[in-house]
This record gives C-alpha cells, structure tokens and sequence, in this order.
C-alpha cells in the first residue's frame, strides 16, 4: 500500500532518544578499544591498555540496557502507558539476567 | 596473544563483517567458524567474541534506520519481550553445554541458513499488509521516495518465532535476523525493509540479554573481543555500501553453498 510522496514524518521523543543512546554507547566503545589496543601495544608496560578494552566491552554491553531505559523515558514522555509497561517489562528481565549471571555464575 | 593474531582478527571482523552485511545476515554466522576453524578459538569464547559484535553492528545499524523512520519501535518493543526471554534461556543453557555439543548444534544451524539462502533466492517479492492495527507502521521509500504505510498481522505467532530466534542467538553468538525477517514479512505481512531495519533494532537487545552470562563466565576475552568487533563494524558499513550496488541473487547462492561446505566440516572435523 504506497501513497503520494511526502516528506518524511518528525521522529518521535522514543527515536530520538534511542538513537541517542545508541550513537553515545557505539562511538565511546570504539573509542576505548582504539585507546586501549593502542595502549597495549605501543606502551606494553602500561596497564591502560587492558583496562580500556575491558571499559569498552562493558560500556557496548551496556548499550542496550541504556537504550531500553531511554525507552521507558520516551514512551512516557508520549504518555503511551502500554509501551512503558512493555518496555519495563524487557528492562526487568535484562537487570534479572544481570543478577543471575553476578550471583549464580 | 601477539600483534599478528590482533590484526587476523581485525581483518577478518572486516570480511566476515562485509559477507555478512551484504547479505543481510550480520557477522556471526560467518565470524564464528572462522574464530574455530581458522584462529582455532573455543566453541564458547567464539560465541562470546561473535555476540559482542553483534552488539556493535546492530546498534550501529539502528542508529541509521531510527533516524531515517525505518523502525517500527512500538513492535520491536513487544517483539523483544519474548526475544530477551529465549536469549537468556540460550545463554544459559550454552554454559552447561560442552563446546563439542555447542558445535555439532552451529552445524545444523549452518544447514538451516544455508537452506534459508537457498530458498530466499526463489522468494518474489509479496504485497505487505493494509495499514491497521495497533502496531501500523511507515517510512519514506529511499528508492522510490514514496511513502510506505503497512500493518502487522499473526503478531502472537511472530512472538513465537522471536522466542526460537532469541534463544538460538543466546545459544549460538548469532543475530536471528535470518529468522525473524521472514517471520515478520511472510507471516506479519511487513515491507522487507520495515522487518530488516525492526529486526537490526532488536539484535542489540537480545544480544545483550546473553552478553552478561558469557561475559561474568570469563568467555569474553576483551584482547580477542575488540579487534573482532572493530573489524565487524567496518565490514558491516561497508558490505551495506557494496550491496547496495551488487544483485544480491547470485551472491546469496554463492554463500549458501558455502556455508554449505562449511556445516559439512564443522560436522566431520
């Protein structure tokens, strides 16, 4: 079903807020492993290096937990209820996951 | 770990990153055999290194498709609740099984796609859904310029695809994406660009929901990990820019035959 053109619709406080968080997680993690791969090879005696790398990997683990939180942030702020209550419910699952890997692993 | 072995991993997140892209698939099915067969990784470390880049690629993707209207957010939203849910069982159940299992299950997977390849090269395009519903969605066309508007059907069922989706990328570092597409465009009647940019958007999460479980079990060595998931980044921006220019029919046969001969080894090695 395709109608006339138009121009392309405003994006809504959910997009720009997960593109956001998304955009800020993707290029810090970058950032920090070409810091920390440096690091670790061109100043071996340094512990940086390791450190950086190990920063990155959980700031891009990070990112989807961010970006689901800025989820609930945004549905609110377009006061749909239900999508607050759906992505509340993703949220607690992943912090559950969390707590399970840190106790029981 | 030497200097070499960070730049093989560099350079082959870039190629695996590129086949992977260009064929709408993600890295994971191509990274992790060659994290096996040619860096000669542990099953679960491979896993892991694949997930994170994962991680990387599809929430660099969504950031492009958010921005350009792409997503249907409300759906994948709802879609990731039974997503998130098969991830962490996947997860889990990948760290009571040995990498010998883990790998005779990738090989039936490697199958399983390579057959999906097969057939989706024979697909012709469908008409999407009419523009009902609570989950309707629509974007600008880049190609054509026109707007797209479309509804999403049999959303119960495509929950159910998500769940197996979800819980084949826990157990095995991939996206799903092969899964979770033809469920959304077959089933829910959705525009294939709609279902690829709502099912990258996913990826993130549901790759996230296992990342902690491989991660706190040590099986995610940052050395290894971040060369892989810079060299996936940079291949998967590229592949995007190759494939666009590229018909994707033949190479699509070229890779199912691949991955073909690739299932064959990881059974018999």
């Amino acid at each position: 079903m395709t109608e006339q053109p138009t121009s392309s619709r405003p994006l809504l406080s959910v997009e720009l807020l997960t593109s956001r968080a998304l955009r800020t997680g993707v290029w810090g993690s970058v950032t920090l492993f070409i810091a920390g791969l440096i690091g670790t090879w061109w100043f071996p005696f340094a512990t940086s290096g390791p450190r950086l790398l190990y920063a990155g990997v959980v700031l891009l683990i990070g990112t989807p937990f961010l970006r689901v939180l800025l989820a609930i942030v945004g549905f609110s702020m377009e006061r749909d209820w239900t999508f607050v209550i759906v992505s509340l419910v993703v949220f607690l699952m992943l912090l559950g996951e969390l707590i399970y890997a840190l106790i029981f692993l | 770990m030497t200097f070499s072995t960070t730049l093989l991993l560099f350079f082959g997140g870039i190629v695996t990153g590129t086949i992977g892209a260009m064929l709408g698939l993600g890295g994971g099915v191509f990274l992790i055999p060659f994290l096996v067969m040619v860096l000669g990784l542990p099953m679960h470390q491979a896993i892991a290194t694949s997930i994170l880049a994962v991680i990387a690629t599809s929430s660099a993707g969504a950031v492009m498709n958010l921005e350009r209207g792409m997503v249907n957010i409300r759906l994948g939203m709802l879609l990731e609740t039974t997503t998130v849910a098969g991830a962490m069982f996947g997860g889990i159940t990948a760290n009571y099984l040995s990498g010998e299992t883990l790998r005779q299950i990738f090989a039936g997977l490697l199958f399983v796609v390579s057959a999906l390849m097969f057939w989706k090269t024979r697909q012709a395009p469908r008409e999407h859904s009419a523009d009902e519903g609570l989950l309707r969605g629509g974007y600008t066309d880049d190609a054509t310029q026109q707007a797209v508007r479309y509804g999403v059907r049999r959303i119960p069922v495509i929950m159910g695809v998500s769940l197996v989706a979800g819980n084949i990328s826990g157990l095995l570092g991939i996206g799903g994406g092969i899964f979770k597409v033809p469920a959304m465009t077959l089933l829910g009647g959705m525009p294939m660009k709609a279902a690829t940019a709502t099912s990258n958007f996913m990826i993130g999460v549901t790759a996230a929901a296992s990342a902690f479980i491989y991660f706190v079990n040590g099986h995610m060595n940052p050395m290894i990990a971040a060369p892989t998931a810079l060299g996936v980044l940079c291949g998967s921006f590229l592949g995007i820019r190759i494939g666009q220019k590229i018909k994707s029919g033949a190479l699509t046969l070229f890779f199912a035959v691949f991955l073909l001969i690739v299932a064959i080894q990881f059974v018999f090695r």
